[in-house]
């Protein structure tokens, strides 16, 4: 009696494939995404890709600039450093060390940060009013300036940094799920489930966890580009990666000593983070549009 | 999606917002670049004439006597005190300061001084001196340092390592007060390099008068800090990290023409400090870095002068410790780096090789010394012989800041320790902020530093005593914690004679035994640079010492045409 | 209304409380003593102050307590490296902070929300997808490497601003407020228009660093806020109406864009705050941030400590003001919950 083919006329794509069909609508979005993979490649392959280790010091050739500059080698396509490092392979590992840090801040930040998210999206009255005090306080103290209490108490390098930085990040993640559970809560569908005698959890597990994942993504996207600027800038100052560590920003603050004779030195590393950041910054804006478009249909 | 009949009339409305936007940001550019034709106008007043000088650090003290770091000298030294001899800047000969004539006895025991009258210390805001320098101002100024006992002797430390580093409070018999204008120094042995130490950096004279009023505050410690000397300019303000202010001494003894003001601009980093040439935030800067003069010789608005300088850069090792006590691992370790690359890298050519502790400008220099070179088979095999055929974790101490002597010590510490990678030795490299790194070499923390010294005086017992001797080590300049009591009597036995021949045969010794014995590796022997803006007139390089304002001028305008120089170094 | 503001109140003075109970326990967390983190070094050491008696006590509630009453005092204790009292020095860098933060923020508002307007309204134009991208590029500027390239653009290569500093040093202008552009109108100096005009040119550069990324995010955060109130009910109705569009703009979009902006404003201050200290050390502008990383690189723990406890109180201060602000023109505010 029921026609299978009924549904099949229709093409009903998963919340998945829809989001993608519409991501895919807007052509710099692709563009991004092509650049973040390109990233992601070389910061996972990075170490078979460089042609030379990155502390190889060449000291025949010192301060070379790059390859399409008259004075420039084949063989350093980037040029080299003050002593004679290859730029290229720097700049590659530098990647993989700049953003892999600042994935696992966000990682942290996520996990914590949902954690808490949901117990204050859940509780209510005195315990969340508390809650969301001490976290609106720790929002609005400035990134750096927890990085700067983290270096005081545990010394410097890339591990605290990622850590001050995930620390920094986790009240925005504790937001995004604390509202939008809030916010889930009073819809419909859950008070029918309630109605059906769901408990919290089983509300929690069954409806809402589901529906946050696309919330934690669009965060944790943009959080990344957050992290990474903030790691860079850590490194530039000293207070996060140390100089033997291939570190986008400690490679600026390195090169500031041949700033002016050697400027490719500042602006390649600085290049390399700025189109890593706008890259994910272009598929977060992206997958944002994409999921508020996906919900508006 | 749309918003109705509106967008246009929204449109036409903010396109003339953002028309009148960017005219504003024209604006701005224009008064941007309006700048340059007054930028010469301003510089024409008085009030506002001065020399900006961008110096490496923070001074510890306004005081050169109880500190030996050379920003503390540059601070101070020169610009705010005098000695009683000073050292003439070309001949290196010993000229009158404060001592306007001295006479030594026949035994070379007893120096009598005569001193200058009509010399005005500062007046300032903290203090106004009632009297003209005289005897007893040289009597406190010593005594100071001489005397445990004086009252003074413990306030801000009681330590005064340069003289320690000399053993001068043992070799000084009495100082006296003869009259208000000569005093009188006993010794107890003939020290041929005594006169060449009252003339260097350290031995300021400082105000009694002051000292007696800062007592009866009880604020003795202001001394060192609120500085009253007889110096060209007079102390006005210091900011940590920020600057150091300083206002014309208007009655100083000496005729000089100089500037209202003197601006120490503290740039820790010697690339902000180049850029801020450039831009002429700076008229001066201390240490080019040896990456930039080449940039800076090409630049016709800036002048460099270069020079040999008197000075040493090493490699010490710290010989209380094993392994580093065995005179194998030494000589191994010192087989294992390539000068060379590293006179290449880190000093780009602009030092000569070292094979010993004095330059060649020294008369102590032996040309007959053999220089060690980069064999690592046979660091290896010295090491197998030591036995550490498998070899050692060592950390290696890298100074912090930039000195003539060593541009770049981190630098050059991630050559040594690739190098000594090749020979099985794990290097662990260690760098602090410039005080704790002092403290943790004098506690002999240290397996291995790169540091150096520069010379105060012409004199070689300069390099060798505070270097080297065992009375170094608590003073904290010997670094490589050596004492080697036959090294120790040469260099005793070479300044209780006056006959240079005879001192020369003592430092050849002297200079075979460290050759043999490699306390340290030495590296280069650089050269001194003054870079300036071409209005500076008169700012020399002082072979012995810091940096001297006292005859710096600053033409008013800024000249454009000036021939570039073309000479090449 | 008055129920608002004393929320708010109670709400800054909690947060306040915290920081400061932070602040207290950074003192056990540095590395050393806790009675010389919280003091800091002197000349003549404290040892016989109700502070001293207390950690001698070893009473950590009185601890608590007489630190406090030091902080209301005036009595922040001393830095290790310069070993001068912290009151004084914050003090003189603070104002300089404050000044930069004011004209990169006032120049962010006054470019970025007009812009994010325009944006806003011209949704899916191609004046909006203009402004868009480029603010897009905008934030993604690490803001030292700006910086960096706006002195070697400006300074090296065109000579024509000055890279370090608030001032030319030769200008020895007296600090009574400490904010520059005032002291130099309100001072006798002979030379005080160069002063002023110097003071200005130090000023640019560092301004356009900080505002370049401020200016962006404004934007965006503007021009979302108009796209959602365009596309409400009541607009369209308004628009239907045939309402002028000076008059829909001015009664309804500004005033229900602004509710949703303020907030995300007064995030954004951490930020702010963020990128003005990195700002300060590359152009080496001697205020809070640049003596704070100083601080951090001289292990100078009790200045750390002040540092951070007054640089957040005046950004929990001032992301609290916007939002309580937000909240008294907020029309519906009195049917929403309060946390």
């Amino acid at each position: 009696m029921p026609d299978v083919n009924l549904y099949d006329d229709e093409f009903h794509p998963s919340p998945w494939q829809s989001t993608w069909r519409e991501f895919k609508q807007s052509h710099i979005a692709l563009v991004g995404l092509t650049t973040l993979s390109f990233f992601v490649v070389l910061a996972i392959l990075g170490p078979i890709l460089t042609p030379y280790a990155p502390d190889l010091q060449n000291t025949t050739a010192l301060l070379l600039p790059p390859a399409w500059h008259d004075n420039g080698s084949v063989l350093h396509l980037l040029g080299t450093d003050v002593l004679g490092r290859d730029m290229l392979s720097r700049i590659i590992y530098g990647i993989q060390v700049t953003f892999g840090g600042a994935v696992g801040a966000v990682l942290f930040a996520l996990i914590i940060g949902t954690a808490f998210g949901v117990i204050a999206g859940m509780t209510s009255g005195v315990r969340s009013s508390i809650l969301n005090h001490v976290l609106d306080t720790f929002m609005v103290i400035p990134s750096l300036l927890i990085a700067i209490i983290i270096v005081a108490i545990l010394g410097v390098g890339l591990s605290n940094a990622v850590l001050a930085i995930g620390l920094a990040l986790i009240p925005r993640f504790v937001h995004a799920t604390r509202n939008f559970i809030k916010e889930e809560f009073n819809k419909d569908y859950i008070k029918t489930a309630r109605l059906d005698g769901a408990s919290s959890v089983q509300i929690y597990f069954k409806n809402i966890l589901p529906n946050m994942i696309d919330v934690i993504i669009v965060q944790g996207t943009l959080a990344i580009s957050v992290a990474i600027l903030d790691i860079a800038a850590l490194g530039f100052l000293n207070l996060g990666a140390q100089t033997l560590l291939p570190e986008l920003g400690v490679m600026i603050s390195e090169g500031l000593a041949t700033a002016y004779i050697a400027p490719w030195n500042i602006l390649l590393p600085g290049l390399s983070i700025f189109l890593m950041v706008i890259s994910i910054n272009v598929v977060g804006d992206g997958l944002r549009s994409a999921l508020r478009n996906r919900m508006s249909q | 999606m749309s918003l109705g009949q509106c967008p246009n009339t929204a449109y036409s409305r903010y396109r003339s917002v953002a028309i009148g936007m960017l005219s504003m940001f024209a604006l701005l550019g224009i008064t941007a670049c309006s700048d340059i034709t007054e930028d010469t106008v301003k510089q024409q007043h008085s009030s506002t004439s001065g020399i900006i000088y961008c110096s490496e650090s923070n001074p510890g003290f306004f005081n050169p006597q109880i500190d030996t770091s050379s920003t503390t000298s540059d601070a101070s030294a020169h610009q705010i005190y005098s000695r009683l001899l000073d050292f003439d800047e070309q001949t290196g000969r010993i000229i009158p300061g404060l001592a306007t004539s001295w006479l030594v006895s026949k035994d070379g025991l007893t120096y009598t001084f005569q001193l200058r009258r009509n010399v005005a210390f500062h007046t300032t805001e903290y203090f106004q001196p009632s009297r003209n320098f005289n005897a007893d101002d040289v009597i406190f100024s010593f005594q100071r340092w001489l005397d445990e006992d004086h009252p003074y002797h413990t306030v801000n430390g009681g330590l005064y390592p340069y003289f320690d580093s000399l053993n001068l409070a043992q070799t000084i018999k009495s100082v006296k007060r003869i009259n208000g204008y000569r005093v009188e120094i006993t010794l107890y042995q003939p020290d041929s390099s005594f006169l060449a130490n009252l003339a260097t950096d350290f031995a300021a004279i400082l105000s009694a008068q002051y000292a007696a009023y800062l007592s009866a505050l009880n604020k003795p410690g202001d001394i060192d800090y609120l500085p009253i000397g007889t110096g060209p300019y007079r102390f006005k303000e210091f900011r940590k990290d920020q600057f150091i202010r300083y206002s014309q001494h208007p009655q100083y003894w000496q005729q000089t023409e100089r500037p209202e003001h003197l601006i120490f601009d503290i740039t820790p980093s010697s690339s902000l400090r180049f850029a801020k040439l450039i831009t002429g935030e700076c008229d001066t800067i201390a240490y080019p870095s040896q990456t930039e003069l080449e940039v800076m010789q090409a630049n016709p608005r800036i002048t460099v002068q270069e020079e040999p300088g008197l000075n040493i850069g090493f490699w010490a090792f710290n010989t209380s410790k094993a392994p580093f006590n065995d005179p194998k691992v030494r000589r191994a370790l010192a087989l294992a780096i390539d000068k060379s690359t590293i006179l290449d890298a880190i000093y780009f050519n602009s030092a000569t090789r070292a094979r010993s502790i004095v330059p060649p400008a020294s008369w102590a220099f032996s040309p007959n010394i053999t220089d060690l070179n980069y064999n690592p088979v046979e660091a290896r095999r010295l090491l197998k012989e030591a036995g550490y055929a498998n070899g050692f974790n060592m950390n290696l101490f890298a100074m912090p800041v930039v000195r003539d002597y060593n541009p770049d010590a981190p630098r050059m510490a991630e050559l040594i320790r690739s190098y000594l990678a090749d020979i099985n030795i794990a290097v662990d490299i260690q760098t602090s902020d410039w005080d704790k790194f002092r403290a943790d070499l004098s506690a002999g923390k240290h397996d291995s530093v790169l540091i150096g010294w520069s010379a105060d005086n012409g004199d070689p017992d300069n390099f060798y005593r505070p270097l080297l001797t065992c009375s170094a080590i608590p003073s904290g300049t010997n670094r490589a914690m050596w004492c080697h009591p036959e090294f120790d009597a040469i260099v005793n036995a070479a300044i209780a004679t006056n006959d240079i021949d005879e001192r020369k045969a003592y430092y050849q010794t002297a200079n075979e035994i460290i050759a043999r014995e490699i306390p340290l590796t030495p590296i280069a022997h650089a050269f001194r640079y003054r870079v300036h803006n071409n209005n500076i007139k008169g700012l020399t390089i002082n072979p012995y010492g810091g940096i001297r304002f006292a005859n710096v001028q600053k033409t008013p305008k800024v000249q454009q045409v000036q021939k570039p120089q073309q000479e090449s170094r | 209304m008055l129920n608002t503001l004393v929320r708010y109140f109670n709400l800054i003075v909690i947060t306040l409380f915290i920081l400061l109970l932070i602040s207290f326990s950074l003192a056990y967390f540095f590395p050393g003593d806790p009675y010389t983190n919280l003091t800091g070094k002197m000349l003549l050491a404290d040892t016989d102050g109700p502070l001293a008696a207390a950690f001698r006590e070893g009473n950590v509630l009185q601890q608590f307590w007489y630190y406090v009453q030091n902080l209301t005092m005036g009595n922040w204790g001393h830095s290790f490296s310069s070993a001068l009292p912290l009151y004084d020095q914050i003090f003189q860098t603070l104002p300089a902070t404050l000044e930069l933060t004011f004209y990169a923020s006032t120049l962010s508002l006054v470019i970025g929300i007009p812009c994010g307007m325009l944006a806003g309204f011209l949704h899916h134009k191609k004046t909006d997808y203009t402004f868009m991208s480029m603010s897009m590029v905008m934030v993604s500027f690490p803001v030292f490497w700006l910086a960096l390239l706006l002195i070697l653009i400006f300074s090296l290569q065109l000579n024509l601003l000055p890279m370090s500093g608030r001032l030319s040093l030769l200008y020895d202008i007296p600090e009574t407020s400490g904010f520059v552009l005032i002291d130099i109108i309100n001072s006798s100096h002979p030379d005080r228009d160069a002063a002023l005009y110097d003071a200005i040119q130090h000023l640019i550069l560092p301004t356009i660093a900080v505002s370049f990324i401020t200016t962006a995010v404004f934007l965006r955060t503007t021009r979302r806020a108009i796209v959602d109130v365009m596309a409400t009910e009541y607009i369209k109705t308004a628009q239907t109406r045939g309402l002028p569009f000076y008059v829909i703009f001015s009664r309804h979009v500004l005033r229900n864009a602004m509710l949703s902006i303020l907030p995300l404003l007064a995030i954004q201050i951490s930020t702010l705050v963020t990128n003005v200290m990195i700002v300060e050390t590359v152009f080496s502008w001697p205020g809070v941030g640049h003596w704070l990383i100083q601080a951090i690189y001289e292990r100078d723990y009790p200045a750390i400590r002040i540092g951070m406890l007054l640089v957040s109180s005046i950004v929990v201060f001032f992301a609290m003001s916007l939002e309580c602000i937000s909240r008294l023109i907020d029309p519906s505010r009195d049917n929403k919950k309060y946390a």
